[in-house]
């Protein structure tokens, strides 16, 4: 960075002399005083509003208990497989890939094609719609993207339709709550509906909180944690 | 009305429970966060949900404030990544998102220079303004941030360093580059140019050249 700590040219002189008449001096709007006061509003009259103690070398380690379950998931899902397979006594050896290949051959008794909305491989490969979240293969996860999260937890939050939509907000251990925690481990995360998902592969949850004026905020916690790790304002249902 | 109490003891008994210590707090500095979140995202309602998201993430975060930094620089971060984070995962169009706040703000003037009496001159200001921020608008998020923070809103690159958590020499980088790419997109700006001004220099157009012949149709031979 030695070129940054030369002494500025007159055209960057000019630049900063622009950015600094740009700058905004005004206070902040009233629609967004208010909007952001109900905001306030709502956050503190949640009842377990607490602020969390992550306990990290927890977490590490229920996040290590979940990569070890999620691959004895897959060497138990391989072996139901091979045990199955009506073809695949002789073809121990190269059953790492029968579901595939079974697959390809139509036999659907190997290992039944995982329900897909757009009719798609569910799996990583290929283009995704954006207008689709999709159903995580084995895990019943909902599927939600980083780089389309905003698009896919209004899908996600579609799908969930409005089923206990007044309540869920409202009470605390809900079912879907518990359902979460089952899922991903019981976390702190607040008042909200809750919805396991596939979180860029990672097990997460979704915590849409109640919609306050006209939009609405979704967290997204990793299992296991009780920080959210990304956050969207969505507009309200 | 007024709460004596600093930050950091707001901040502290935000976490102990107390309801209304958070919104003090940040009512103490919504305005230049504001002016942050909408600088960085280039419009208001794009800069309103990232304030928003910044507001939230506070709120619940409080707890994990280790007083490394002021309070307001803690604030300022929780807002920035959350204007970032919302640019990344929305793709925020910057291009299309013209700053609308000329108007209503016209009358506030700037740090530089107050504002011009004439209606002529104060357009030209508008205009001026109108421009810059388009750039801005054009430049990669993370240098614009840096330069919200270090040029517009004045900023030590230091504490700009602890609030968007990179080095020192990262901030600087991210300036000078963003300023090389304004001074390229404003050249319209340059000293000594104005916007309906011809580009100086000699002029394009060389006088006419006289023929040596009259026109018309060929003389008979």
């Amino acid at each position: 960075m030695s070129d940054s700590d030369q002494p500025l040219t007159p055209e960057e002189e000019e630049v900063r002399r622009l950015l600094a008449e740009a700058r905004h001096t005004g206070p902040t709007p009233p629609e967004v005083v208010v909007r952001l006061d109900r905001v306030l509003d709502d956050l503190a009259h949640e009842p377990d509003r607490a602020a969390p103690v992550v306990d990290l070398a927890r977490r590490r380690r229920r996040v290590a208990s979940l990569l070890v379950a999620a691959a004895a998931v897959v060497v138990v899902g391989i072996g139901v497989a091979q045990l199955v397979s009506p073809d695949s006594g002789s073809d121990t050896l190269t059953s790492g890939s029968a579901a595939s290949e079974a697959q390809d051959r139509g036999q659907d008794s190997v290992q039944p094609k995982a329900p897909s909305a757009n009719g798609a491989n569910p799996g990583e490969a290929g283009p995704i719609p954006e207008d689709q979240p999709l159903q995580d293969k084995g895990e019943h996860l909902l599927k939600v993207r980083r780089e389309h999260l905003s698009n896919d937890l209004a899908i996600t939050r579609s799908a969930i339709g409005s089923r206990n939509a007044s309540d869920a907000y409202s009470f605390g251990k809900s079912s879907a709550e518990r359902a979460a925690g089952a899922a991903c481990g019981a976390g702190q995360w607040g008042r909200g509906r809750f919805v396991p998902v596939s979180y860029g592969g990672t097990p997460a949850v979704v915590v849409f909180r109640r919609p306050v004026g006209d939009t609405q905020v979704a967290d997204v916690f990793l299992c296991g944690s009780s920080e959210p790790i990304r956050s969207v304002t969505l507009p309200a249902p | 009305m007024g709460d004596d109490r600093s930050d950091a003891e707001l901040l502290a008994a935000h976490v102990n429970g107390d309801t209304d210590a958070f919104g003090v707090l940040f009512a103490r500095h919504r305005d230049r966060l504001w002016a942050v979140a909408l600088r960085t995202m280039g419009n208001p309602e794009d800069a309103a949900d990232a304030l928003q998201d910044g507001l939230i993430a506070a709120f619940r975060r409080a707890g994990s404030f280790r007083g490394e930094a002021a309070v307001t620089t803690w604030l300022h971060r929780v807002v920035v990544n959350a204007c970032l984070d919302r640019i990344r995962a929305a793709k925020v169009r910057r291009a299309e998102a013209l700053p609308d706040d000329l108007d209503s703000h016209r009358d506030r003037g700037s740090l530089a220079t107050s504002a011009p009496a004439d209606p002529a001159d104060r357009a030209l200001d508008d205009e001026r303004r109108h421009q810059v921020l388009a750039a801005l608008a054009r430049i990669p998020a993370d240098q614009r941030a840096a330069l919200v923070l270090v040029d517009m809103e004045g900023y030590p690159v230091a504490q700009v360093a602890e609030m968007l958590d990179c080095a020192v020499g990262t901030v600087k980088s991210r300036c000078s580059r963003g300023r090389a790419r304004l001074a390229e997109l404003l050249d319209m700006l340059a000293p000594g140019r104005e916007a309906d001004h011809p580009a100086p220099g000699n002029p394009a157009t060389s006088p006419p050249v006289r023929s040596t012949h009259p026109r018309g149709p060929p003389e008979p031979t």
